[in-house]
């Protein structure tokens, strides 16, 4: 066990982790604002998952020039970003919105109902078995090959999508009118809208944004792990709402820390004890870190709430 | 945005100029509430309440706790619906108005419901799989009119053809019924339209004339040649009984779904008819009993989250800063660091407002509320928990924000700061009005001790 083969899965990780947290915001976002864990989001993806297939395999991007590949994939992260938060903020205007004073279980059940409906779909359009998602990046390294550590263009894709989007949407929330909207009303919905908020109208740019950033998780992810499920939505989901929870549920760098710890800890755990482990190792982190923080890693100290 | 830049530039600066006007030219008041009743399941906390406030006073709404001051003031501000009565601000009761669009928006919600409950009505998976998928497995190519051909075709119930286990299989519309298997394509094709045939004719009886669209697939000459399976009566009633039975679930479906949309949407547009924001962007403006700033955000950024809307642009110019929106910003800042300004916080522009000590945090709220524009401001105790000589600085506060042409309306308890500065006093006493006039009637009236000291003294 080398100091090389830690770093490598390390590097493993890390990467899994960031892909993790993309899926992660989306739940801390929602939740942040209107109180509601939305388990119909990891559902979202599966559906952007499906999508991605479709657009893919009706435009034939699988055999395209490796040059282009680079503009499919943008555009795919694109055209899914834009479905999967239409689609959300569809599921908010005709579920969610008109439970908006109702006691916070309705919405949660009504939630786990979007989330059964969602994989129905799933199960429409892709048939029952898992589909394998055509490799449109290869797999060869592009580190230098005397470090001794893998890094392949697919990771590569991971961090060069989700970096970005994260820090669009830490600009986003921090210094724009909307970001402090929604600052606003993730703290009092009732006195932001009496400033004059449209808090139903911030509440669907949440929506929206979660929703953006998962279509484009379910890209990177059908491009990184090249398998997709109708009920891929359930474990990569409760992953990531476990990573929200952990980096404390209602704050964005507490998703993105909760994401990479989840990721490391699986990649490390599956290395050094065993794939077969690595559930019962995460959630086991997590009730300890949850009995000594019980607000997440980054709860309380970090107060601002989206 | 639209109406959100409207009222923003019609606000602080015409603000002053308007309410003089105002004031001298119309009689009707600023703000009017008639029979204003709010119950909560059998309790009624606000009884049929009237309230007049004249533009450019303050109005106190005094009575002793559970009163029902706060209720009135929720009503006002739009947090709650009042169960009957009308709140009029500048004679407009603030509701989002039903406009054709309200009925245009809740038809097209509708649509989409009903079409939706047809589709689950038909049968959504055998729909597709007559349309989409069958044809992949006989392999013809894909078009838009030959797909179109098989919903009707499918509406129509008839026939079809797919395939299992290697071999071509003649079922019915819905994939229900098997009526022959065959190895090859194209005698099965002959055995479907044969079949098909004798449906039809089964339906329309001996010596009807079939109707169009029976007769386009009625079979041809080579159909003649083939013979057929035997096919049951049961089972033939039930085929020539789809067509019909295909069709009225799709209406059915279309009609319920419809009906389910519209009235729904109608039914839950007509409970957040009255919401806060509208009211707030009308002009009126409150601060609340318990203190409810954005405690983790800074004190000037508490003020400009009423601003915000009077920036123009959206989310795509805020993250490239174009210049209107920047000369935006900059504009919305000096209105805010001008509110700050007025309540004497000036100084604690970037502190954060959850740390400030409490007088402090009252008077932000004041601020932020005043800087949204507002013409009417609703103070709910705003002197509680000061000591004398805040209270009087307070009181000197109400004085400076009427003189600014603020029309203010005061919940309170301490009957200095209520005295002092009210033009009028009206007093509630466990829901109902039970006494109105100027700071020294009220004072007087029999009632009004009775309430405070308690009647059986």
């Amino acid at each position: 066990m080398s100091a090389q083969f830690f770093l490598q899965q390390c590097l493993i990780g890390l990467t899994n982790g960031a892909l993790i947290a993309l899926v992660a915001l989306g739940y801390t976002m929602v939740y942040g604002i209107i109180g509601l864990i939305n388990f119909a989001h990891g559902d979202l993806i599966m559906l952007g998952a499906c999508l991605a297939l479709s657009i893919v395999g009706a435009l034939g991007l699988a055999a395209v020039d490796p040059a282009v590949t680079w503009v499919a994939i943008a555009g795919l992260v694109l055209v899914c970003g834009l479905a999967c938060g239409s689609l959300n903020v569809a599921v908010d205007r005709i579920v969610y919105k008109p439970l908006r004073n109702a006691p916070k279980l309705a919405p949660l059940v009504s939630a786990i109902g979007v989330s059964f409906i969602f994989m129905n779909i799933g199960l429409f359009w892709l048939g029952s078995a898992d589909r394998s998602f055509p490799e449109l990046l290869p797999s060869d390294n592009v580190l230098p090959d005397d470090w001794g550590l893998q890094f392949t263009q697919k990771d590569r894709l991971v961090v060069l999508i989700v970096v970005p989007l994260m820090v669009a949407l830490s600009i986003l929330v921090r210094w724009t009118k909307l970001g402090k909207a929604m600052r606003a009303v993730s703290q009092d919905p009732t006195a932001a809208a009496l400033v004059g908020v449209d808090v139903d109208r911030v509440i669907a740019a949440t929506f929206f944004i979660g929703g953006f950033l998962g279509g484009a998780a379910s890209v990177v992810y059908s491009l990184y792990i090249n398998t997709i499920g109708f009920q891929m939505g359930f474990q990569n989901g409760l992953y990531a709402f476990t990573a929200a929870v952990l980096g404390g549920i209602g704050s964005i760098p507490g998703a993105v820390l909760g994401g990479v710890v989840i990721g490391l800890v699986r990649a490390l755990a599956s290395a050094y004890v065993g794939e077969r482990w690595t559930g019962a190792i995460v959630f086991a982190i997590l009730i300890v870190i949850l009995v000594f923080r019980p607000e997440g890693l980054l709860g309380r100290r970090v107060r601002e709430k989206v | 945005m639209a109406d959100a830049r409207r009222d923003s530039a019609a606000n602080p600066a015409a603000r002053n100029q308007s309410g003089k006007k105002a004031a001298s030219a119309s009689s009707s008041p600023l703000l009017d509430l008639e029979g204003i009743t709010v119950r909560f399941g059998g309790l009624v906390a606000v009884s049929d309440l009237e309230l007049d406030v004249e533009e450019g006073s303050i109005v106190s709404l005094i009575g002793p706790n559970g009163a029902g001051k706060t209720t009135a003031f929720n009503c006002v501000s739009g947090i709650y619906s009042p169960t009957s009565g009308s709140v009029r601000f500048r004679g407009k009761r603030l509701e989002r108005a039903f406009t054709p669009g309200t009925i245009l928006k809740a038809l097209a919600v509708g649509l989409l419901t009903g079409l939706l409950f047809a589709a689950a009505a038909v049968d959504l998976d055998r729909l597709w799989m007559a349309v989409v998928k069958r044809g992949m497995i006989t392999g013809e190519p894909f078009t838009a009119s030959g797909a179109m051909e098989r919903l009707r075709g499918y509406f129509r119930a008839e026939l079809a053809i797919d395939q299992m286990a290697g071999k071509w299989r003649v079922v019915s519309a819905d994939g229900s019924d098997v009526l022959a298997i065959k190895r090859d394509l194209a005698l099965a094709r002959l055995v479907r339209d044969g079949l098909q045939a004798k449906v039809t004719a089964w339906r329309t009886g001996p010596g009807t004339v079939p109707d169009a669209s029976d007769l386009a697939t009625t079979g041809d000459a080579a159909a003649a040649s083939v013979v057929l399976p035997p096919v049951k009566d049961e089972v033939l009633d039930r085929l020539a009984a789809g067509k019909s039975r295909i069709r009225f679930r799709g209406w059915a479906g279309l009609f319920a779904g419809m009906l389910l949309g519209t009235t729904g949407t109608l039914a839950v547009w007509q409970r957040g008819r009255r919401s806060p924001h509208v009211v707030a962007r009308a002009g009126i403006s409150r601060t609340f009993q318990n203190i409810r700033l954005f405690s983790n955000m800074s004190v000037l950024e508490n003020v400009l989250v009423g601003l915000d809307r009077t920036i123009p642009g959206g989310v795509l110019a805020m993250l490239l800063r174009t210049p209107a929106n920047r000369r935006g910003e900059a504009e919305a800042k000096r209105r805010a660091l001008a509110a700050l300004d007025f309540v004497g916080l000036s100084g604690n522009a970037n502190r954060i407002a959850g740390q400030l000590p409490y007088g402090d945090q009252r008077r932000l709220e004041i601020a932020r509320a005043l800087a949204t524009g507002a013409q009417l401001l609703l103070l709910d105790e705003p002197a509680a928990g000061m000591n004398p000589s805040e209270t009087g600085d307070l009181a000197g506060l109400i004085e400076r924000i009427r003189a600014s042409g603020v029309t203010v309306l005061l919940i309170e308890h301490h009957m200095n700061v209520v005295m002092r500065v009210s033009d009028r006093v009206a007093v509630l006493d466990h829901g109902t009005k039970i006494a109105e006039g100027t700071p020294a009637e009220v004072r007087r009236d029999e009632k009004v001790i009775e309430a405070y000291l308690g009647g059986e003294a």
